[in-house]
């Protein structure tokens, strides 16, 4: 069995050194460029992008959390209740959509509702794009969270309401604890699939600011090679950040851990 | 909400079929595109390796995840979600460039496989979480082979999550545009390549049908793939 | 064989490494290779995806045995459990008495050599489980089965081992008679030394081995006649009962009554 183990690990191992190998080689390309480049884009060329990449992050926030609140606030619901499979299979079912059909009805949704309504603002836009996310990422944090939900003791929480504690106690005290981990893990990896993501900008913000995802493609596919750099120092900056998030979150929850005591962290 | 589904792309089948009728709705626009065969050639064959990578790579480390933890794997293992593929995407083509190797169907693959594995690999984890370890050591004390381990023990406790795997590998590949396209660099057509342009346009029929097509494809997959894995239980249990 | 030992002691790793389940650290499993090992514990560990009849069976078909005649010893094996007409039924439908019933056909349907036994009782009620353990039992008498048996009770323990081990430091060591006892029972402390309940007796004279004690009340365990009776530091015992006892003279317990 250890040969099958060793297999295991090696292909987890690869597929992150393979990531991390991609971004080491943007980070080449810049340096590549920075030679290449004569004169070196202004302060001024970056304040485009930058702008792009505060609100692009602003919305993916917004839409994070929206989606983990969401998220939490279902499955809460749902093991509160006990009908709890059989709706998280129906659920799901959202989960296999591709995000270009969410984007495509929500467009069409949003159409019908300003036709009906005589109203439009480009703010407008905006709430389409965390619409359609929503309704993509919310399945995506039921799912992450329902492992979890279906090993805790629910009579912890009995036992903290005969203490007298409050529903917020209970559920900070039973729930949160078990959570925190995969609710960390969950806003990195939703943070960073929407801040760059192309498609769904591209099919429904045509019409509002344009985004980072598209931004990134449209200066990658362009001739002139200072546009092509300052998206790779974008790129890696952003990356940097994602990578040292992971590595202090893991670091925080493997504490937790030995404090918790023995268990794997997302059980 | 299967039900809603159902009614809601019955109700679309009718719609379409009506735009059909009265010629509103035109397959033309796809059909007469010069790549339209390779693009299904290709969307097909990525589709097919990417699939059984997944399930075959998903399955290996998911089961070995299970078991082991340890703060490094956890990291790498979360790394490929939440390194931007577009960052990832953009190295790769250099990286392609740098060997000789640019827009090939290998990077189109690799770049499928990044984004579609560390799902798969979390659906079989938490799937061998929820199974009871000791179950090769129970095959081994009735002398049973790993054969028999795999097909008549954990293939059935599977299915569920074999179908899930196949499905979300299959959605999330073929949702792929923008990489597929930067990386195949235009040379390796699929579906979506095909399609997106059509669904960004302003022309309302063009997109439903584009639509209408892609969910008809995914729709039926799913079906099919229900299917077998249905039937192929049916046969172990038969055996058993 | 009987294994005893403290909670966290080793003793189901202790089985589960003869069942070769569990790897060894250091040193070395000696078995002939051509014993069979069943093994059977609290939890049933059922396949959820098999019906009674499959369960029982899987052994078989594991050893290659063809599906008519695998499924005609497995239906024997539901007859001699009791779960006729379960057959077709699903673990999570069954009872956990029911499960263990079907985990016991399973240990046995494939002729074991060797049984091993993790408290498989510990989670049944009582009646359950004597009718379980004499099914256990007489098969393994029957089928000339050795048996490895762990156990936290004191009953089991006396009705059905042959020989009697402690598991303490890693270390096994056999036990006789009144180390079993005094493994389970206090035992009574005089003069710093520990003596076991069997070899004391009730009076009314004092001896140089007396403790004085107090008759708390009279039970019947077993159809034989029992007193309650308390010690100077608190701690309770049973004692048989003794005709000749005045209860009310001052009583007290001879240590060395025996």
């Amino acid at each position: 069995m250890s040969y099958a183990h060793k297999l295991g690990r090696g292909i987890v191992f690869s597929i992150g050194a393979i990531s991390l190998f991609a971004v080491v080689l943007l980070l080449i390309d810049m340096i590549r460029l920075m030679e290449l480049i004569k004169p070196m884009p202004s302060g001024q060329s970056y304040i485009e992008p930058l702008s792009r990449l505060i609100w692009s992050a602003l919305l993916a926030v917004v839409a994070t959390v929206f989606s983990i609140i969401s998220g939490i606030w279902i499955v809460r619901g749902f093991y509160l209740q006990r009908s709890f499979k059989r709706t998280i299979d129906r659920l799901s079912i959202a989960f296999y959509f591709p995000h270009l059909i969410v984007a495509l009805y929500v467009l069409a949704v949003a159409n019908f509702l300003y036709q009906l309504i005589d109203f439009y603002h480009p703010l407008f836009g905006f709430l389409e794009i965390l619409l359609a996310y929503w309704v993509k990422e919310v399945p995506f944090v039921v799912f992450y969270l329902t492992v979890t939900y279906t090993s805790l003791d629910l009579q912890s929480r009995r036992l903290i309401q005969g203490f007298g504690g409050s529903k917020w106690q209970q559920f900070y005290h039973v729930e949160w604890v078990a959570i925190q981990g995969q609710v960390a893990e969950i806003f990195l990896i939703l943070f960073a699939f929407i801040l760059t993501a192309y498609e769904i900008p591209a099919l429904i913000g045509s019409s509002v600011y344009p985004l980072l995802g598209p931004t990134i493609i449209e200066y990658y596919y362009s001739i002139d090679l200072s546009e092509r750099f300052i998206m790779d120092v974008i790129l890696l900056a952003v990356t940097s950040m994602f990578v040292l998030l992971t590595i202090s979150l893991f670091a925080w929850t493997s504490r937790l851990r030995h404090l918790n005591g023995k268990g794997s962290r997302t059980i | 909400m299967k039900q809603f589904l159902l009614y809601s792309y019955i109700a679309m089948l009718f719609y379409s079929t009506y735009l059909f009728v009265t010629k509103k709705m035109d397959f033309s626009f796809i059909l007469e595109d010069p790549s339209f065969g390779t693009a299904i050639y290709y969307t097909v064959f990525i589709t097919i390796i990417i699939i059984t990578l997944n399930i075959l790579l998903g399955v290996i480390t998911g089961w070995h995840l299970a078991k082991q933890e340890g703060l490094w794997l956890d990291v790498f293992v979360l790394l490929p979600l939440v390194i931007p593929v577009i960052a990832v995407m953009g190295g790769l083509q250099l990286g392609l460039l740098w060997m000789d190797i640019p827009d090939h169907i290998l990077g189109v693959l690799l770049i499928h496989l990044l984004v579609t594995l560390p799902f798969s690999i979390q659906i079989f984890r938490s799937r061998f979480v929820e199974l009871e370890e000791e179950i090769p050591s129970i095959v081994r004390l009735f002398k049973g082979s790993n054969i028999t381990l795999w097909v008549f023990i954990y293939f059935p406790l599977l299915s569920g999550s074999l179908f899930a795997v196949i499905l979300l590998t299959t959605v999330i590949s073929l949702s792929q545009y923008a990489i597929t396209a930067y990386i195949g660099g235009g040379l390796i057509p699929t579906i979506t390549t095909l399609l997106f342009p059509y669904l960004q346009s302003s022309n309302f029929y063009i997109v439903h049908t584009a639509v209408f097509l892609l969910i008809t494809i995914i729709g039926a997959f799913a079906v099919l793939v229900k299917a077998i894995i249905l039937i192929l239980k049916k046969v172990v249990t038969s055996l058993l | 064989m009987t294994v005893l030992g403290k909670s966290g002691s080793g003793k189901s790793t202790l089985l589960q490494i003869i069942a070769e389940m569990e790897t060894v650290d250091s040193g070395e499993l000696q078995k002939d290779p051509n014993t069979t090992v069943a093994y059977i514990t609290q939890k049933p560990y059922l396949f959820n995806h098999m019906t009674v009849l499959q369960n029982i069976a899987f052994p078989l078909k594991c050893q290659g045995l063809k599906k008519q005649e695998r499924y005609q010893v497995a239906r024997s094996w539901v007859e001699k459990v009791e779960l006729h007409g379960l057959e077709n039924r699903y673990p999570y439908e069954l009872s956990g008495g029911q499960q263990q019933r079907v985990s016991i056909a399973r240990a046995f349907v494939y002729q074991p050599n060797v049984l091993l036994m993790d408290e498989p009782f510990a989670n049944l009620d009582v009646k359950l489980s004597r009718q379980l353990q004499h099914l256990i039992f007489n098969e393994m008498k029957l089928r000339n089965v050795s048996g490895v048996f762990v156990t936290h009770n004191y009953e089991e323990t006396k009705m059905y081992a042959d020989q009697t081990v402690l598991l303490q430091d890693g270390r096994l060591s056999k036990m006789s008679e009144e180390d079993v006892e005094l493994y389970f029972n206090e035992g009574i402390q005089q003069n710093g030394e520990i003596h076991s309940v069997a070899k004391c007796s009730l009076t009314n004279a004092m001896r140089k081995t007396s403790i004085p004690i107090v008759v708390e009340k009279e039970v019947h365990l077993y159809g034989v006649d029992f007193y309650v009776i308390q010690l100077p530091n608190g701690q309770k015992q049973f004692i048989k009962k003794v005709d000749e006892l005045d209860l009310n003279d001052p009583l007290y317990l001879d240590v060395k009554g025996n």
